[in-house]
């Protein structure tokens, strides 16, 4: 591993944290000695103010170099140690040496053996302190790595869930429509060119040409009367429809796809299991801070588990995902309906990615 | 041929007549636009082959079969459910994905003529095939593969091959459509093929048990054991 740079503060840290071990050691001395000595000061300001922060950035080096950083607690601890009682002793053994040898400041038999102990020990409380800062510095920037990894990743399977949750148009629906289509090519030419555009319309929308994954309700009833328009070319008198929103409705914004999933279920499970057909009525409105959503159709709820569930549920997690607790979507029979319902909160501002287009 | 078409949508059907019209062999004896619907047609008028959607708004084709006591030769018309016709044991459907492409109708009608020659229009009563669904096992029968119809409450359970899958019909009811010279009522609870019979024992008290080929043994009623003796020629 390289040595990286090392970051913004260091070395002030290093200069500040050995420069107020330095200030205390001067201030010990002048106690003790009843003032201070020069040759004593440059010896402490020389190796506490200076040594110091260079050997424990030479022990940064040494410790990167190594890969100290991935070691077992169990591994680190004996060799942290080692180092500290390495670089004190040595460094001690130096002062000693330095003082009786460079700088005259006394004998051997004062700075041998009891003195160069004294400062070895205050070396090695130094570097000990170092080193836990050091570790826990390391630590605490490792964890805040991972956590915004792992919050990367979420956002990132959110993302992919909702994707595979955005409702399709079922090829059921898409291929039956196609055949009414070639049949009215012969027996209407012109009902047969506005089918056409209307399926056109409906598959640019539900293919989400625009790239966005809310749309207006007014935009998403607009596919909604598409896709009716289309089902009652098929249907014929076996379909009809209402539809009742007003202006304030319309200009919320829904996830798309949402109402025509509910639409293309209504259809499917409720009036083409009619004989003689019903009726599929849709109304939205602003309730206080809500947006109220009904779908109902004639009919009534098949007993048991059914495909209707798939749409349903998909979608009842979409609105999870993209509202937490405070939307829902039910569906239940009304006196002779079928009623899915959907409430949402009011979404007021654009985000960001909206407001740019 | 006699031909049938059965979807619940007109336009459907408007273009299934249309793709029909330049086969001059097929006559469109009906139409009909739900299950039910088509069951009564199917009673009223011989059929050769039924053009039948999956999708209707009372049941499914499938349903449709199942009610039938003579199933004609079948086209199924899908949108996308042929995944629906792939679940089949046996692969006695044709099926056409709408729209329907016309070279396929072509090849289609063309494999039911094999099936149901002309002039040897089969007789409305005798029970010739019965289509039938096991859970999500479906089989298109010939009656003649069957060796054992057997009671059990409202259902008869059906052997054939390795399968006993049960269908709604009563023992009566298939007695009165079954071809007598091939099935014979042994007891209240049982039809057997007489061509499926491997050998038979005499019981203690004197009735007969009847070993079938692939099994089980049934045992004969006392009164039906003569009658029987006499139809094997004991």
């Amino acid at each position: 591993m390289t040595v990286r740079k090392p970051a913004r503060g260091y070395w002030l840290c290093q200069f500040g944290g050995f420069g107020l071990h330095t200030l205390y050691v001067l201030a010990l001395d002048a106690q003790y000695e009843r003032g201070i000595h020069l040759k004593s000061a440059v010896s402490v300001i020389g190796f506490l103010f200076l040594a110091g922060p260079a050997a424990t950035h030479a022990l940064r080096a040494w410790m990167i170099t190594h890969d100290w950083a991935e070691l077992s607690i169990g591994r680190l601890l004996p060799r942290a140690a080692a180092a500290v009682v390495l670089l004190s002793t040595s460094l001690a053994l130096l002062t000693g040496f330095t003082n009786v040898l460079v700088l005259r400041n006394g004998g051997w038999e004062i700075w041998f053996p009891q003195a160069t102990f004294g400062i070895a020990s205050g070396y090695a409380t130094a570097f000990s302190i170092w080193l836990w800062i050091y570790f826990s510095v390391q630590n605490r920037r490792q964890r805040r790595a991972l956590q915004l990894k792992a919050l990367k990743l979420e956002v990132v399977a959110h993302d992919a869930r909702l994707r595979t949750l955005e409702a399709q148009l079922n090829p059921h629906f898409l291929f039956n429509a196609l055949n009414s289509v070639r049949a009215l090519v012969v027996e209407d030419p012109a009902r047969a060119q506005a089918m056409i555009t209307r399926l056109a319309e409906l598959l640019r929308y539900t293919l989400n040409a625009n790239g966005r994954d809310v749309a207006t309700l007014d935009d998403e009833l607009r596919a909604v009367e598409d896709y009716l328009a289309i089902e009652r070319v098929r249907f014929e008198e076996r379909l009809s429809v209402r539809i009742e929103v007003d202006a304030a409705a319309r200009r919320q914004r829904v996830p798309r796809m949402l109402v025509l999933t509910l639409v293309e279920n209504a259809v499917k499970h409720g009036i083409g299991r009619l004989t003689q057909g019903g009726t599929i009525r849709i109304t939205a409105a602003v309730d206080r801070d809500r947006l109220q959503v009904r779908v109902a159709n004639s009919g009534s709820l098949a007993a048991g588990p059914s495909t209707a569930g798939v749409g349903l549920s998909n979608a009842r997690e979409r609105l999870q995902l993209i509202y937490g607790d405070t939307a829902s979507l039910t569906l239940a029979p009304d006196g002779g309906l079928v009623v899915a319902s959907v409430s949402t909160p009011l979404v007021e501002r654009q985000t960001a990615s909206e407001a740019a287009v | 041929m006699k031909v049938a078409i059965v979807d619940d949508e007109r336009l459907a059907r408007a273009e299934l007549r249309r793709l029909l019209k330049p086969h001059a062999d097929i006559a469109i004896v009906g139409e009909a636009r739900n299950v039910e619907e088509a069951e009564s047609l199917l009673r009223r008028e011989p059929i050769d082959l039924l053009l039948l959607d999956i999708q209707m708004p009372d049941g499914t084709g499938f349903d449709l079969l199942e009610r039938l006591d003579r199933v004609p030769a079948v086209v199924m018309t899908t949108a996308y459910d042929q995944h629906a016709i792939h679940a089949f044991e046996i692969n006695a459907l044709d099926y056409l994905l709408k729209p329907i492409a016309p070279e396929r109708l072509a090849q289609a009608l063309e494999r039911a003529r094999r099936r149901s020659p002309v002039g040897q229009s089969p007789s409305p009563v005798a029970l010739d095939r019965v289509f039938v669904r096991d859970g999500e096992r479906c089989w298109l029968v010939d009656v003649a593969e069957i060796r054992l119809f057997e009671a059990e409450g409202n259902y008869a359970r059906v052997y054939f091959g390795a399968n006993r899958p049960l269908i709604l019909k009563s023992l009566q009811a298939l007695e009165a459509r079954l071809d007598p010279a091939r099935f014979f009522r042994v007891s209240r609870s049982a039809i057997i093929n007489l061509h499926a019979v491997e050998n038979v024992e005499t019981d203690v008290d004197g009735g007969l048990i009847v070993a079938l080929k692939g099994g089980p043994a049934v045992k004969v009623s006392r009164r039906q054991s003569k009658r029987l003796r006499d139809e094997l020629s004991l």
